[in-house]
């Protein structure tokens, strides 16, 4: 549950770059997110999006040849875990950080019996005798719903079904009480039957030990019945982050507004026809100094070519990374507020969100000076209206803005196009309404 | 809509009493001490332009089913016809002239392109293999071809590895269309793609279908993709088919106890509707199909289960126009309630009749049913 406590994990900055033959992949680029205590962040994206490159940088468990953590910070329990030495970070991985990855079948070791692994990290991390292990991992076993667990920790890996490794998975990851687990596609490569197992067992644990938990998955189903709040990648950033129930009813970001209507449903009404989202995912071969979802973005605009994007605040804890959702740009740009298919349950203003962006609506005083900058100083000028809600502010998420936003400023001041309403329309309207068209 | 609607067609395939059977040797001789009982028993009939889509769990023996109707096996017993002609027990010669009218499209599209040739001569094979064109009439094929699945003309010369993963799907089903098939079979055709792939490959096959008057056995575990693409569905468990319906009337009320929980175990991607998902959550672990269980295969799972189920293997039965189940719990009265009415018919128990459990408790510790009902989530997107 979203107790909004301070994050027990905070990251910002994050970077990490992959050397290849073929030059540099940027798989991860400028990532900000936070995770409450107690909390269940999904992660979402496809593959290919950085979201496992993202958590295994956290923890460095990537083999550093290839992958470099070039910049960022991850604060952990009042440390920065990208500068601490191995021998600590062997400490917290598997003690305080657990973790359980996609493939129950490869990641428990075949010659060890299963009794043995999770009997490993509590005797590494808790400094517990042999006895006692076996006695937890026992009660462990037991607690992931494996029945006749004492005779079971005997057992090698191959002896158990899928669904019972991945459950393995977890009372290893479990065994030391972490504060956070990281799950990494933990039920992709299980039946929906054992999948459905697993998430049960998950919603109990959480209650149970009320641990923060990063749940990565492609599938947005699993993350509907179990996150709090959602993360949304694409092209190594962040693009949409949101509370989730506010995330299904709103999004704002194209990006997620397709993945949201790309996935077919066994129940309610049958599509005649999916929605596509055209072209491939990109790879980063630089850090994109564009917005990397402009070749597929239904509403690209002239901007977009330009610059990435940051993340603007667009609702409580809801902030999205494109140029619609910009308070600083045009009326024009904006999609038109979605009808919300359910009266969200979220109190927060979201009907309130098309007024919120009035800057733009007074015939300006002053043309160019206020939209982008504003981020750098505590701005003067946008204030005018009494705004509802705390959304009108400009200011990226995160406090430090990306590195790429530094160029933001600077092209502003001569940039004429984004802002002069009349200009803007023939260009980038036409898309920009089919908007509401798309989804409704 | 396209069942319902459609005048009943001929079968195009027609397959009845399917077994496929892997053996399993052991010992210094390696002599056959048991069987994979991949598949088991399966009768249905493909009609010509519809889509079957065929679901299950991995392991239940779907891609098996699909693989030994193109008699890529050489089957344990049964009989196929396919476009009138009995393929069963036909020989390489004759099957090879038979080739031409069935194709497949592979799950992997990694694995199914040999990586050493050219997307033009990997499309080009089959016409090389079964045609007498001239070299300028297939290289005028594959292009149109290639047309056809939205590759670019220009790329003919790459080789597959230059392709992403949804590329390199279209390119297998490019060569499945090569010879002009009636019937392909599509074994998880987008299993391996990104959700934002899997769309195109999705409305790419509806396309070619439409275009080409394709009839097609759509092989997937992804419940929410066959519902969209298939015109009935069969459902699969452990080698037998376990209910097979027009698509609406399946997903609207489904009968068999299995299917149940596997549409209910599906999650819903929209977490109002998730709240209300009444769900039933099915315990243990799908039997080895090398050692079923005695009577219904289901019945080591099935939160329904009677006494009979674990003595009786129930034959499958229609117990309403177009819609069969093989399950005891339709045993005698033909369900009349059954009209798959389009709404959104409540999940309701099919059957009022005796259902708890009654029996049997040390057989099956696993037979209690978990329901998770918060309110009734309605959804209208």
């Amino acid at each position: 549950m979203p107790d909004g406590g301070a994050p027990v994990l905070d990251v910002t900055g994050l970077k990490t770059v992959f050397r290849t033959r073929g030059g540099e992949v940027h798989a991860v680029n400028t990532v900000d997110f936070h995770l409450n205590a107690g909390e269940l962040l999904g992660v979402v994206g496809e593959s290919g999006s950085g979201k496992s490159v993202t958590m295994m940088s956290l923890i460095g468990l990537l083999p550093t040849p290839p992958a470099e953590v070039r910049a960022g910070r991850v604060m952990f329990d009042g440390r920065d875990l990208l500068k601490t030495d191995d021998e600590t970070l062997r400490d917290i991985r598997g003690g305080q950080i657990g973790f359980v990855f996609q493939d129950p079948m490869t990641s428990l070791n075949p010659v060890f019996t299963v009794g043995f692994q999770i009997m490993e990290p509590l005797r590494r991390h808790m400094g517990m005798g042999k006895r006692a292990a076996r006695v937890r991992a026992a009660e462990l076993l037991d607690l992931v719903g494996i029945p006749d667990a004492t005779r079971r920790l005997g057992d090698f890996p191959h002896q158990f079904s899928g669904g019972m490794r991945q459950r393995v998975m977890i009372a290893i990851a479990l065994a030391c009480d972490p504060k956070v687990l990281i799950a990494d596609e933990p039920t992709t490569a299980l039946d929906v039957t054992i999948q459905a197992q697993i998430l049960e067992l998950m919603k109990e644990l959480r209650t149970k030990l009320g641990m923060g938990v990063i749940w990565i998955t492609h599938d947005l189903g699993v993350i509907a019945g179990i996150a709090d709040r959602v993360m949304v990648m694409y092209g190594g950033q962040v693009v949409e982050q949101a509370p989730v129930r506010e995330l299904f009813a709103n999004p704002r970001h194209p990006y997620t507004r397709a993945l949201l209507t790309t996935v077919p449903s066994v129940r309610g009404e049958r599509v005649k026809r999916l929605t596509v989202i055209e072209g491939q995912p990109p790879i980063l071969s630089q850090q994109p100094g564009w917005c990397p979802f402009r070749d597929r973005c239904p509403h690209r605009m002239e901007v977009c070519d330009r610059l990435n994007p940051q993340r603007y605040p667009v609702a409580a804890g809801h902030d999205a990374a494109c140029f619609l959702v910009d308070p600083g740009l045009s009326e024009d740009y904006r999609p038109r507020p979605r009808p919300a298919p359910q009266p969200a349950p979220q109190p927060q203003p979201l009907q309130a969100q098309p007024q919120p962006r009035p800057i733009r609506q007074q015939p300006d005083p002053q043309p160019q000076p206020q939209p982008r900058p504003v981020q750098q100083q505590p701005d003067p000028q946008p204030q005018p209206q009494p705004q509802p809600g705390q959304k009108p502010q400009p200011q990226p998420v995160q406090q430090q803005p990306r590195p790429q936003s530094q160029p933001h400023p600077v092209q502003q001041q001569p940039q004429p196009q984004p802002k002069p309403q009349p200009q803007v329309r023939p260009t980038s309207v036409s898309h920009s309404f089919t908007i509401g068209g798309d989804d409704g | 809509m396209a069942d319902g609607g459609a005048p009943p067609k001929a079968p195009l395939v027609e397959v009845r009493g399917l077994k496929m059977h892997f053996p399993i040797r052991s010992g210094l001789l390696r002599r056959q001490t048991g069987a994979v009982k991949a598949v088991d028993g399966v009768d249905f009939d493909v009609i010509e332009g519809e889509t079957l889509g065929l679901v299950g769990e991995s392991g239940c023996g779907k891609s098996t089913c699909g693989r030994a109707v193109l008699r890529l096996y050489d089957i344990t017993d049964g009989s196929i016809r396919v476009d009138g002609q009995e393929i069963g027990r036909a020989g390489q010669g004759r099957l090879r002239r038979m080739r031409p009218t069935m194709q497949m499209v592979f799950q992997d599209p990694q694995a199914s392109l040999n990586p050493r040739m050219t997307v033009a001569d990997i499309i080009r094979e089959p016409l090389d293999e079964h045609t007498k064109m001239s070299r300028r009439e297939k290289r005028e094929k594959v292009l149109e071809l290639m047309d056809a699945v939205g590759l670019n003309r220009r790329f003919a010369g790459r080789y597959p590895h230059a392709f992403s993963g949804g590329q390199r799907q279209r390119i297998g089903i490019a060569r499945a269309l090569a010879l002009n098939p009636k019937f392909i079979v599509c074994d998880e055709p987008i299993a391996a793609l990104d959700v934002s792939i899997q769309a195109q490959v999705v409305n790419l096959l509806e396309d070619l279908q439409e275009k080409f008057g394709l009839t097609y056995l759509f092989i997937s575990h992804d419940l929410s993709m066959v519902r969209h693409i298939a015109t009935r569905v069969a459902v699969m468990y452990l080698g037998r088919i376990v209910e097979l319906a027009p698509r609406e009337a399946l997903y609207a009320e489904p009968l068999h106890p299995y299917t149940q929980a596997l549409l209910s175990a599906v999650p819903e991607p929209d977490p109002l509707a998730e709240a209300g998902v009444k769900r039933i959550i099915l315990k243990g672990d799908v039997p080895s199909p090398a050692n079923p269980p005695k009577g219904c295969n289901f019945c080591t799972r099935c939160p329904r289960v009677m006494e009979i189920c674990r003595e009786v293997d129930p034959a499958s039965q229609e117990v309403a126009p177009g819609r069969f189940v093989a399950c005891h719990l339709y045993d005698g009265s033909p369900v009349p309630k059954v009209v798959a009415g389009p709404g959104p018919a409540p999940r309701s128990e099919p059957q009022p009749e005796t259902t708890t459990t009654t029996a049997g408790e040390t057989a099956a510790p696993n037979n209690e049913q978990r329901l998770i009902e918060p309110q009734q989530g309605e959804r209208d997107r």
